[in-house]
């Protein structure tokens, strides 16, 4: 009819070809299409979200709004069985959870060792196929699974353990002894605090972890003993105090010092020193060298890595270090 | 020139010249769809939207326009930009079932099923039958791994005999890596219409992909006969010349990818 602008049937414009309107598609650029081509993220993204959306119907959560669904689930895939029972599916979930915390608590516990590290795998393994057993439910091929649990341990991985791992690394780190360092055996592991001393300074009678500067000690004509690396003892004196040793005695200042290096059996005779400002004294008592004990134990500041505080390794001498 | 309106002329006996062949200014809208299909032909998508835009400045209600558009972008892999423009034609032209197939042939290839799924349904609900729309359907099919996918190919061939259909189709069964499939297809096309240059094209990367060298050879050089000038043939030849050991085709066999 004359001045209809619409169709009466399907509502298509009658007045499209007067319009002003823009016929040029918009274009991707060959950047866009190569970066569109390399990293198919929105592809793979619908791909899980139509996997998710698929297992979640098959397991069908009861209760909950649609819309509510698949976001509440994807959260609480954080934590190994949580979202298991969320779905209702509370037994498997209680499973996985109960052997997730079995093998993370075993594995911190050996932490430092092989065992401790392949428990710790294990731990995250498990996670991994927690995450599976809600997000591909419905996968039944071979290949596809391997990949989803591919795409899962490397999702967990960044997102959950390295950052976790980072923070809890600052303030717990196992140090393993790969030689005898007396009063610690070879194989045995301690625990550092990388942050103890971010905001404080360390003090006289902390056990520190510290890097040695290369220092030669000529022992006899051809033979020299290296004193270098990461070493673990106690300090003894802080920057600006006199410190003198005699007849098995130390005196800071005049005064008896109540600390002892952490191998107590060694204490240098003789030793007069100035610990210079900035620098602290810590003798490596763990290298019984007779000489040159001056120059080795006074530390700077910037050497002192982090704090010692635990024994973890063996488990008969687990406790603090003191 | 009034005067002169009257006047007959005897023009039996000389060939009637297209208006657009004798006048640049006579170029319709069909001229324009005409050269469009042309260069679909011979697998020139660039061109082809070229085209499509040319019609649709003179005459934005050529829906087979807008549709050849939508086509055009999903064939050239720029699905997001396939997507939106299929919603801009669909709002001029509201519930068409070739625009419905367009967005949806775009949703899927860029892995949302659940729309695509949606759309080529609603696409289906629309009057009238198409082989694009059947097309599209069968690509779903395929992406999802129902086997529903050679029925809806076969549908889209029977709702268009030219031969056209079945090379789209072959490409979206390269496209999924099933290259004996599209084989199968371009062969029975070839049959047929034999001085198709594309799908002589498409025999030989469908042979390629199938790892028949010597085959995919000879098809290319036949396709070369036809169109001395097939820039992507060349380039394929090339290839194949060059071919050396590759850590990726290696990977890609081992995956069965």
């Amino acid at each position: 009819m004359p001045g209809v602008v619409t169709c009466g049937r399907c509502g298509a414009n009658l007045r499209v070809a007067s319009l002003p309107i823009n016929v040029h598609p918009p274009r991707a650029s060959r950047a866009a299409k190569r970066w569109r081509r390399w990293f198919p993220t929105a592809r793979y993204w619908g791909r899980f979200r139509d996997a998710v959306a698929g297992s979640l119907a098959r397991i069908r959560i009861t209760g909950w709004p649609t819309h509510l669904q698949t976001p509440g689930v994807l959260i609480r895939l954080i934590v190994p069985g949580w979202a298991q029972c969320h779905v209702g599916r509370a037994q498997r979930g209680r499973w996985f959870f109960r052997c997730y915390l079995g093998l993370l608590l075993t594995g911190l516990l050996f932490i430092g060792t092989m065992l401790g590290w392949v428990l710790l795998g294990l731990a995250v393994s498990l996670h991994a196929a927690s995450v599976l057993d809600i997000v591909a439910a419905d996968v039944t091929n071979l290949r596809k699974r391997l990949i989803y649990s591919g795409v899962a341990l490397v999702l967990l991985a960044t997102v959950l353990y390295y950052p976790a791992g980072h923070l809890v690394g600052l303030v717990a780190s196992p140090q393993r002894f790969s030689v005898a360092a007396p009063p610690f055996a070879a194989g045995d592991v301690v625990l550092v605090n990388y942050s103890a001393y971010a905001w404080s300074e360390p003090r006289p009678g902390d056990v520190v972890y510290y890097h040695l500067s290369s220092y030669d000690v000529w022992l006899a004509p051809g033979e020299i003993y290296r004193l270098q690396g990461d070493r673990v003892d106690r300090i003894l004196a802080k920057g600006g105090q006199k410190v003198t040793s005699n007849q098995g005695k130390l005196l800071i200042d005049g005064r008896p010092c109540p600390w002892r290096p952490i191998n107590g059996q060694v204490l240098p005779e003789g030793l007069k020193v100035a610990v210079p400002e900035g620098c602290y004294l810590i003798i490596p008592s763990a290298d019984a060298i007779p000489a040159a004990w001056g120059a080795v134990s006074v530390v700077p500041r910037a050497r002192i890595l982090g704090r010692v505080y635990w024994r973890n390794q063996p488990l008969w001498r687990f406790g603090p270090v003191r | 020139m009034a005067r002169f309106d009257k006047l007959e002329f005897n023009t039996s006996g000389r060939p009637s010249a297209e208006p657009a062949e004798r006048d640049p200014l006579a170029r319709d809208a069909g001229y324009w769809m005409n050269q469009a299909d042309a260069s679909r032909r011979e697998g020139l998508y660039e061109s082809a939207l070229k085209y499509y835009s040319r019609a649709l400045e003179l005459d934005r209600s050529v829906v087979a326009g807008w549709v050849g558009q939508v086509q055009m972008l999903v064939q050239l892999g720029e699905y997001p930009e396939a997507e939106l423009w299929s919603r801009k034609g669909l709002e001029l032209f509201p519930n068409n079932g070739e625009l419905l197939a367009g967005r949806a042939h775009a949703f899927c290839r860029m892995g949302d099923m659940k729309q695509a799924h949606a759309l080529s349904d609603g696409s289906l609900q629309q009057a009238g039958e198409s082989a694009y729309r059947w097309l599209v359907r069968g690509e779903i099919m395929m992406a999802t791994r129902q086997d529903m996918d050679r029925h809806c190919f076969d549908k889209a061939q029977a709702a268009n005999p030219d031969w056209l259909v079945p090379m789209e189709i072959a490409q979206v069964e390269l496209y999924y890596r099933r290259p004996s499939k599209a084989w199968t297809r371009i062969r029975n096309a070839l049959e047929t219409t034999p001085d198709a240059t594309q799908l002589w094209y498409m025999q030989g990367l469908c042979q390629a992909e199938l790892g028949m060298t010597q085959a995919a050879k000879e098809s290319f050089e036949r396709c070369l006969e036809l169109s001395p000038r097939h820039v992507a043939t060349e380039k394929q030849l090339r290839r194949m010349k060059k071919r050396k050991w590759s850590a990726r085709r290696l990977f890609r066999r081992l995956l069965g990818r």
